[in-house]
């Protein structure tokens, strides 16, 4: 491993460990649990304050705990040469690898401690929600489809690398290096939030009130969102690794090989174009509340309306 | 929103069956409208899947709900037969507003305006 993969692992463990010490105390556990209320459109119910910061940090644990084994397996294959290093033909880093093992832990953890989460026995009245929900209800089109959509687009992309090498354009594997193991975690982390989410979405929520049903939509959308991540960042990660990995290899220059040229510029252009898009449209529809707007339709639109007005 | 209260004289069935049934006439649950499985029901209100079933089958027998398969069961469009065929082209459209990420403000707006126009 070189120096700066070194930095960035350190770096990224540095704040795995400081979320993980925001959990520890209980000011800074009620907090936290102010800021995500605020983020998710909902007021902390009063009583509820304690058990409410209690599952956000176990959240939190997990999925610390989850991204920490992910980026240390990742660091492990590397030192010991279990996972070849970086490509001596691409400058594609090693670090998307790293990062990928980091998104991977992450889902997993989050994943793990929701379908494991037991909640409270409900003592007297009890409330449900008179329809039925699925992924719709609690994740935003941009993250439902941005998911396969960027893990569709690394698959085609190395693909299309295989192509190029099958055919002799190219010569290096693209299955041996690094970009096709991040096409390949992209695959991976699909498969978890496909299954995961239908599993998390068939869980009962039994509920004392309709606030405690609209935290634990809440939660669960969050939980959802989180394992969404690592598709969407493995799959988009994945696809440009796989074109800068061809556009270090040299091309013949030739006309077929400046047209691959300007179609792999084209691609990557094209690529970081839509990302960007799709980033700016998801941070301005605020996707955290998706599922106020689905489901609690009356609070979203009270949210929405000026303070004035209410 | 369903509410089970162990304290009531009212069996739970009878609660579930009225709650339901008022849900429906108001058009607070719209035709087409998925409901949730018995078991998955019947764990969130704390009591038996056999007095969910009973109640979903009475429902059923009066006309609120149908069942249709693989899509679970669903509430029935109400009234004569315009007023069904309307209720369903409403909850076609709703989902196609669902889809399209629509803000239910801006979809009540264009609804309107289409039916002054």
């Amino acid at each position: 491993m070189t120096p700066f993969l070194w930095t960035m692992t350190v770096l990224l463990v540095g704040s795995l460990v400081v979320l993980f010490a925001l959990t520890l105390t209980s000011s800074s556990r009620a907090s936290a649990v102010r800021r995500l209320g605020r983020s998710v459109g909902l007021a902390v119910p009063e009583g509820h304050e304690a058990a409410l910061a209690a599952r956000a940090a176990r959240k939190t644990r997990a999925s610390v705990l989850g991204a920490f084994l992910g980026t240390a397996l990742v660091v492990l294959g590397f030192v010991t040469g279990i996972i070849p290093a970086a490509d001596p033909e691409s400058n594609v880093s090693d670090l998307w690898l790293v990062i990928g093992g980091y998104f991977v832990g992450l889902a997993i953890g989050a994943m793990i401690n929701t379908l494991g989460y037991r909640p409270a026995p409900v003592e007297g009245e009890r409330f449900a929600r008179s329809g039925a929900v699925d992924l719709r209800d609690y994740l935003a089109p941009v993250d439902r489809y941005g998911a396969r959509v960027s893990v569709l687009f690394g698959v085609l992309a190395l693909g299309g690398a295989m192509l190029l090498f099958a055919t002799g354009y190219i010569q290096l594997n693209p299955l041996a290096s690094v970009s096709a193991a991040v096409v390949g975690l992209g695959v991976v982390s699909l498969a978890i939030f496909e299954f995961s989410a239908r599993r998390i979405l068939d869980r009962a929520q039994p509920v004392g009130s309709p606030a405690e049903l609209a935290w634990d939509d809440a939660l669960r959308a969050q939980n959802v969102r989180e394992i969404a991540t690592a598709p969407i960042s493995l799959g988009l990660w994945g696809s440009l690794a796989v074109l800068l990995t061809l556009l270090d290899q040299p091309i013949p220059i030739n006309p077929a090989g400046d047209l691959l040229f300007g179609l792999l510029i084209a691609a990557v252009a094209v690529l970081l174009t839509v990302a960007l898009i799709a980033t700016v449209y998801s941070i301005a529809t605020a996707p955290q509340q998706h599922y106020l707007r689905r489901l609690w339709p009356s609070v979203a639109a009270d949210l929405a309306r000026p303070m004035a007005a209410r | 929103m369903l509410t089970i209260s162990p304290k009531s004289a009212v069996p739970p069935f009878e609660q579930l069956r009225v709650q339901l049934i008022e849900q429906v006439q108001s058009g607070e649950l719209a035709a087409g409208t998925r409901l949730p499985t018995v078991r998955r029901l019947a764990e969130e209100l704390g009591i038996a899947p056999n007095t969910v079933a009973r109640a979903y089958r009475e429902l059923e027998a009066d006309g609120f709900i149908e069942t249709r398969g693989r899509n679970g069961t669903v509430v029935s469009p109400q009234g004569d037969a315009s007023a069904q065929q309307g209720q369903l082209a409403a909850r076609a459209y709703a989902d196609r507003i669902h889809q399209l990420g629509a803000s239910r403000d801006d979809a009540l707006a264009w609804v309107a305006a289409a039916l002054r126009g």
